[in-house]
Formats: structure tokens, C-alpha cells, sequence
């Protein structure tokens, strides 16, 4: 038999005494508020409440439009409302699997909103489900959440709530002394607050655990008390439940008589509320009261009657029990959904994991890469710093190799103005400021067209020449295979040389001399040579002739070194002592323009 | 006669050039005077009238060209004269305007009076200042132009409109946007000297091109412009030509 029904679980949606003037009143309010805001909402939900036990339908309907208008409205609150009202809906048209989906569901938009007193009335809710499908462990988890919120939040109703289900849970569970402790507890609670339907709900519970636990006398004291509150809010199934428990209590009595008037009126509200499960409970104790009163024939009819009933509400508790089972499996199928999204969460977490390590793959290449290039880039960098630092120091070499030469032609124009040969001394200025331009220049580049060169050559010749009055004659050869506009020389590297042929060589020779230039093609190689008829490099006077050379030629020795390094080609210097004078040759990769 | 003044702060420079002119040119000028600041020298020319100018360009921290801005020049010659200023030389020589590299050597002097005698100098010496000034850095408002010389007297070209200059013996063709040619009677070498530093590059033994007009490269050795013209990159030339248009486009 089922058991639990005898116990009143108390749900959150309590239907008001007047429940049909409720509906008239809120359907007025809803006509007269028809814009979309959040008060029609609320009108909307308290319709549906209002329903709920009437016209469950309609109740849906109302419920259906007021969560079109929150999601209309993005009203998170009112979405939460919508979804517990049509939970409560399902949990009374006995459909606990959409219950509790609905129940859930409003406990996840609920959450942001941190409202707890909402989430705890949910909580009994879903509790609720989790009694009738005797998980009495979650369903005592959930009770217990809803009391310590109630008592935090000094909530009378709730807490009384929660006691009773919670006591409703132990008395299931034989736990008698701990349902009956929860229910006299709350019972000064319900009448504070003054909620009879609270009060009718433990009064009954408790003398329901009293009879259980065998206390006859205090166990008819509640339901006493339950029949009158009953009485009062017009409860008829209430009243046959009560009326009936006291039967059974007066046939313990053998007050068969007073026994069977109660039956016999609870047998008539069941009927007139259409409880089977009472109608039966009803028949049941008649058959027991005939029984003990010697009157077969109507015991068997009794009996009868309850057998026939008992299937047929059977018949309702199998239905309940499929459900029961179907819940069951839907709600094992919810978790197996629960899991496999576990699973599916698990995998994305995987796969992100997975990417993350790709992409920090992807990035150490990638930096790995960039570090190479940055480091080519260096090398490069150095290199090109490299290069630049010995441009420069060509640069310096050959600007070097100006003031040397400046010095030398200041003295013959300073040997002109001793002389007092003013018109040479201008004219040779002149010239001389004319040869400077031309240097420097050609000082700017690191290589010139052999033209130019040889031009700028002669006209330091053509100076010197003048100053030594016909001293000495030169020639410049060169070779037919030889463009000099298009053939590329280091600017002044003969000049040295030939300074030294005239100052060294050519001087102190007592008669005039000569000097031959000669420009030619060896293969890979431009050739210079630089002929003179001086007195060579043999001691002249007892003292060697080199020392006086070095200076110039020093720096045009490291100048063709580096012109050869430069291009990876050979180049030299190399002196040949004639047997009258000195043949220097200087050997150059040979460079072309075009 | 030509009426001349010197305008140079050098007292010993402005001896050597009058004794130059006494040398060189007695029956050709009349020197009205010599001055040492451009103050004084604009009092002079306004006064005196001259038709020849020898103007230094380094005047007691200011310059001739300050002094050139301030003169009338239609009627006037300019000479300018510098010791060593490579700047400076540069923009006479893209403004085809006259000048002396002192010490002045006599054979060039005597070429510059020349050219002041056929009133050379006072041709199109406006627009020729302009564009000096110009290449001075004193105006930028314009494009870069260069004076080339012409039968008639100067063409002003825009450089960035020169495509490619080509050697022809002794003369260069100028070959510009929108199918102009030039022929100038001046060597290829001098205009490279000139243009080097504004983005051009010598390709080849005949020709120089503006960098900015190449439309293409081929590895075979060959350069198209932009107005169709193939031109070939000497062997020699290709390696210095590729670090060139690779560092400028960097």
C-alpha cells in the first residue's frame, strides 16, 4: 500500500481558499495590463498558479506566455519564475521527469541572480521529487539545504516546510521518534504564522506517526485537532484520510459503531473527491470493523470492495510505479547525458590542451626562426659594420696620403717665392690648387677610372716638373688592350712612387733623368711599372736610400695589400734595382667599370 | 665696356681677381668697386648699376645667395666664386649658373667673361636662380628640376621626370616621361657625377637610369622603364646595380 500519500508533503504553490475568485480577479488585471513588462509576468505566473490544481492546461499556457515575455524581456528572474511555476505544474500532473528537468533548469538562470530563498524553495521542490522516487538520502540533502537557508533567512514559512517533509522522510524511513521530534517542532512555527494549511498538514502527520509508534490517546488528539482545521478549509480529502486513520484507531478501541460512522464518512469524501487510494483505505477498515462485528457477509462485500478499488488504484500506483521507473530511467539517461558532456567537455579540454600545445610548438619554431634570423641578420649587421670600418680606413689612408704630398708641393712653391719668381710661384699655385680639388674628390671614391688618375698624375708631374726646370722628361704608356675610361684604379697609388723616383731617384742624379710609366694587362691583373734613371737604391754618399722612401710607399704597400684582399685577387709590390736607377711594378686586380 | 663690381670679404681674394682682370681683360671691364659685406654690396649694385657681379658665396656668416635674393637680376650678370663647396657647386651646376673655383685660374675666367660678353649669363638667369636656390635647400616647394643646356639657352626638366640619360659620343640624350628627348652637348660622366645622389645609377658604359622608373628586372641583365625601354646592365654593373635597388628598397 502506498504509504507516503497518507503524508502531507507540503509544496511551495499553497492554492488559496478562494481560488476561483482569485483567477476572476487576475484575469481582470491581465486584461486591463496588456503591455509587455515585467508586471505582466508576474500577473501571468500568479494565474498559473492559481491553476495549477483546477486547470493544470490553462496553468501551461499561462506559463508558456509568461516565458515568451522574459526571454522578450531578457528578465533572467522572471525566466527562473516561469520555469519553477511550469515545474510545479508537471510535478502535479504527475510528470516528476519534466518536474525536475524544469526545476533544474530554473536552479541554472537562477544562479547569477544569488536570490537564496528562491533556490531554496527549489530545492523542496526537487526534494519532493526525489521522496516520492524514495531516494530518501537526496531527498533529506535537499530538505536540509531548504532549512538552513529558511533559518538564515529568518523564514518561518519555508522552515516550516522543510521540517515537515523532512519529518515526512523519517517516518517513511520507521524513524519515528525523529519525524515526530522534526513535526513538534514545527507545529508552533505553522500556528504562529497562522497558516492552518500548514498546521492541518502536521497535526495529521503526527498522528499518523503516533498511531504508527502505538500512542492511540495523543495520536486521536491531532487527528482531532487535523478533522476541525480540515473542517474549516473545506480540505474533503484531508478529512477522509483523518477520518479514517480514526477509525482504525477506534476499532483498536473496539468502538466498532463509532468506528464505522467514521468510515463510513471518510468513505463518502473520498468518493466525493474521487480518491481511490482513500475509497480503499475506507473499505478496508469497514471490512475490519464488519469483521470484528460478526457481520460476514458485509465484511465480505467490504472486502470486496476494497480488493476491486485496491487494484484499480493499483492499477494507479503501477501507473505511478512506471512512471516512477521511467523517471528513472530518464533520469539515468540525464546523467549518462551529464556524463557523456562530462566527456564531451573533457575531449575539448583535451583538444585545447592539445592546441595550446601545437600553438606553443608553432611559437617556439617560430621563435626559434626568428632567433636565426635575427642572429643571421646580426652577422650580417657586423659584417657590414666590417666593410664600412675599412672603407674607412681607406678613406683615412688615402685622405692620409694628401698632406704628404701637400707638404712636398709647398716647399717648391715656397722655393719659387725665394726665387722671387712671383708669376711661376701664382701659376704654379694654381695649378697646384687645381691638383688639390681634383684629390680630394677622387679621395671620396674608392676606385676611379684610370683616366682620371693618370690625369690628375701628370698634373703633379707636370708641377714637379716645373719646379726642377727640365730636370726630367716622362712618358705614360698604355697598352692598347687597355680602356682607361673604363678601367677602375684606387685614385693616386703611383703618385708615392713617383715622387720618390723624382725626389730620391731623379735628384741627386747630377744630369737629367727620366721617368717612364707604363700601364699594362697581366691576365687577371693591371700592371703598373714605374721606370726611373735615378740613382737607384744603392748607397749614394755612404748612407742607404731606403729610409728616406718609406714613408709614402708604406702607406701605398698596405693600400695595394687591401685593394687585393678586397677583391680576393692577388696584388703586390715588387722593386726591381736596375743597373741604373730602380723599376718598381705594381700589380692590381684589374677592375672594369662596364 | 662691361661695368663689374666684386663682392667679397677677402681683401686679398678681391686683389687677386682685380689683378686678374687688369691681366686678362683691361679692355673688356670697367670696375666700378670692390665690397666687402652684403649690405654694402646691394647699396652698390643699387647704386652703381652694374652689368657683371663676381659674388663669393661665404660673406661674414651670411651668403652671396642671401644678397642674390635681395637684387633685381634681370639686368644684372652673376659670377658667383668659391673656394671649395661641394654643396654649393652641386647646385650651380643643376642650375647651369655661372662659377669661379678660386684661386681663379685665368683660362677660366677668361671663358666666364666670354660668356658674360655674349649676355649668356643674364639669359634666363631668373629661372636659373630659382632653381639655384632651390638645390640650396631655400625653397622646396617645387620639383626638383635641372637646367640642361640648349641651342636656344636652358630647358628646365624635372629630375624625377628624367627616365634614363643615354652617351652619345660627346653629347647625352635625355630621354623623358611622355616620349621628350633631349640632346645635350655635355658628357654622360658629368651628368652622373651630378645625379648619383638622386637616385640614379649608371647601368651601363652609355647609360644612366632614374631607379625610380624601373619597371622591371631581368636576370638575363636587362632593365625595362617605365616608357617600354630596355636597356642592358653591364655584366660588371649588375652586382653593385642589385645592392643598390635592394638597399634602397629596404
Amino acid at each position: 500500500m502506498k504509504q507516503l500519500a497518507t503524508y502531507i508533503c507540503i509544496t511551495m504553490a499553497c492554492l488559496p481558499a478562494s481560488g476561483q475568485t482569485l483567477v476572476d480577479s487576475l484575469k481582470n488585471k491581465l486584461a486591463n495590463h496588456s503591455s509587455a513588462d515585467t508586471i505582466r509576468v508576474s500577473l501571468l505566473l500568479d494565474m498559473a498558479d492559481a491553476l495549477v490544481w483546477n486547470s493544470p492546461q490553462e496553468a501551461l499556457t499561462y506559463v508558456n506566455q509568461a516565458t515568451q515575455l522574459t526571454d522578450e524581456l531578457g528578465w533572467q528572474r522572471g525566466k527562473a519564475y516561469a520555469l519553477r511555476q511550469e515545474g510545479l505544474i508537471y510535478y502535479e500532473q504527475s510528470d516528476p521527469v519534466r518536474a525536475m528537468d524544469r526545476f533544474h533548469e530554473a536552479l541554472k538562470v537562477a544562479e547569477p541572480m544569488q536570490d537564496r530563498s528562491f533556490e531554496a524553495s527549489l530545492y523542496n521542490n526537487i526534494a519532493n521529487i526525489y521522496s516520492d522516487l524514495k531516494h530518501y538520502d537526496k531527498a533529506l540533502d535537499h530538505y536540509n539545504r531548504l532549512l538552513t537557508v529558511s533559518k538564515e533567512l529568518h523564514d518561518t514559512a519555508q522552515t516550516v516546510i522543510a521540517s515537515v517533509n523532512i519529518a515526512s522522510v523519517y517516518i517513511e524511513q520507521q524513524q519515528l521518534s525523529l519525524g515526530i521530534a522534526n513535526l513538534t517542532e514545527a507545529l508552533p512555527l505553522a500556528r504562529a504564522i497562522g497558516n492552518q494549511r500548514f498546521e492541518m498538514a502536521i497535526e495529521n502527520n503526527l498522528g499518523r506517526a503516533l498511531a504508527k509508534q502505538g500512542d492511540d490517546e495523543l495520536a486521536l488528539e491531532h487527528f482531532n485537532t487535523c478533522l476541525h482545521l480540515a473542517g474549516q478549509l473545506g480540505s474533503d480529502g484531508i478529512k477522509a484520510n483523518v477520518l479514517n486513520s480514526i477509525g482504525e484507531i477506534l476499532i483498536n478501541r473496539r468502538q466498532y459503531a463509532e468506528a464505522e460512522s467514521r468510515s463510513k464518512e471518510a468513505l463518502a469524501l473520498a468518493e466525493k473527491v474521487g480518491a481511490l487510494e482513500w475509497q480503499a483505505n475506507a473499505w478496508q477498515t469497514l471490512s475490519k470493523i464488519h469483521e470484528r462485528q460478526n457481520r460476514p457477509s458485509e465484511a465480505l462485500h467490504a472486502y470486496k470492495q476494497f480488493i476491486t478499488i485496491r487494484d484499480s488504484a493499483l492499477n494507479d500506483e503501477k501507473k505511478t510505479e512506471i512512471a516512477r521507473n521511467e523517471m528513472q530511467f530518464a533520469l539515468e539517461k540525464q546523467e549518462a547525458l551529464a556524463a557523456s558532456e562530462m566527456g564531451r567537455q573533457r575531449a575539448i579540454t583535451y583538444a585545447i590542451i592539445g592546441i595550446a600545445l601545437v600553438a606553443l610548438g608553432a611559437l617556439m619554431a617560430g621563435w626559434r626562426f626568428y632567433k636565426h634570423k635575427r642572429d643571421s641578420d646580426e652577422r650580417k649587421k657586423i659584417a657590414e659594420f666590417e666593410a664600412l670600418v675599412a672603407d674607412t680606413e681607406m678613406k683615412a689612408l688615402r685622405a692620409q696620403m694628401n698632406p704628404h704630398f701637400i707638404f712636398n708641393a709647398l716647399n717648391a712653391i715656397g722655393n719659387s717665392i725665394a726665387d722671387k719668381d712671383f708669376t711661376t710661384a701664382g701659376d704654379y699655385l694654381n695649378r697646384f690648387a687645381k691638383l688639390i680639388r681634383q684629390i680630394l674628390e677622387n679621395s671620396e671614391h674608392k676606385e676611379i677610372p684610370l683616366a682620371t688618375d693618370l690625369a690628375v698624375l701628370e698634373g703633379y708631374i707636370q708641377l714637379e716638373a716645373m719646379r726642377l726646370c727640365g730636370k726630367f722628361t716622362y712618358a705614360v704608356d698604355i697598352a692598347g688592350d687597355i680602356d682607361p675610361e673604363n678601367t677602375l684604379v684606387p685614385p693616386l697609388i703611383l703618385q708615392p712612387l713617383i715622387e720618390n723616383s723624382i725626389w730620391h731617384g731623379i735628384l741627386p742624379k747630377k744630369d737629367t733623368g727620366h721617368i717612364g710609366i707604363r700601364v699594362q694587362k697581366d691576365g687577371d691583373s693591371l700592371c703598373y711599372i714605374v721606370e726611373d734613371n735615378g740613382v737607384g737604391r744603392a748607397p749614394v754618399n755612404g748612407q742607404t736610400n731606403t729610409s728616406k722612401r718609406s714613408m709614402g710607399i708604406a702607406l701605398t704597400k698596405a693600400r695595394i695589400a687591401i685593394a687585393g684582399t678586397h677583391q680576393n685577387k692577388s696584388s703586390a709590390i715588387i722593386f726591381d734595382d736596375l743597373p741604373n736607377g730602380l723599376a718598381v711594378t705594381v700589380k692590381l686586380p684589374l677592375s672594369l667599370q662596364f | 665696356m662691361i661695368d663689374t663690381i666684386i663682392i667679397d670679404d677677402e681683401p686679398h681674394c678681391i686683389q687677386h681677381l682685380e689683378r686678374l682682370l687688369q691681366k686678362h681683360a683691361q679692355d673688356k671691364i670697367r670696375l666700378l668697386g670692390s665690397f666687402e659685406n652684403v649690405a654694402q654690396g646691394i647699396a652698390a649694385i643699387e647704386a652703381l648699376k652694374p652689368d657683371l657681379l663676381f659674388l663669393d658665396i661665404q660673406l661674414h656668416g651670411q651668403t652671396g645667395f642671401d644678397l642674390l635674393q635681395q637684387i633685381d637680376t634681370s639686368r644684372l650678370s652673376v659670377i658667383f666664386t668659391t673656394a671649395y663647396d661641394q654643396y654649393a657647386v652641386q647646385a650651380f651646376r643643376f642650375s647651369a649658373t655661372d662659377y669661379l673655383l678660386k684661386p681663379i685660374d685665368a683660362d677660366d675666367l677668361v671663358n666666364s667673361l666670354q660668356k658674360a660678353a655674349d649676355n649668356l649669363i643674364k639669359k634666363q638667369a631668373d629661372a636659373r636662380y630659382e632653381l639655384l636656390l632651390q638645390h640650396l635647400g631655400h625653397r622646396s616647394d617645387t620639383p626638383a628640376k635641372i637646367a640642361l643646356p640648349s641651342m636656344e639657352g636652358w630647358d628646365f626638366v624635372p629630375i624625377a621626370e628624367i627616365i634614363r640619360c643615354q652617351a652619345q659620343g660627346n653629347y647625352t640624350l635625355f630621354v623623358l616621361q611622355g616620349g621628350k628627348q633631349l640632346l645635350v652637348s655635355r658628357t654622360l660622366k658629368g651628368y652622373e657625377q651630378l645625379l648619383e645622389g638622386r637616385g640614379f645609377f649608371r647601368i651601363h658604359h652609355a647609360h644612366l637610369i632614374n631607379l625610380a622608373h624601373i619597371n622591371k628586372y631581368h636576370k638575363s641583365g636587362f632593365v625595362t622603364l617605365n616608357d617600354g625601354s630596355i636597356v642592358e646592365v653591364s655584366t660588371r654593373r649588375r652586382e653593385a646595380f642589385l645592392a643598390h635597388i635592394t638597399a634602397r628598397s629596404r
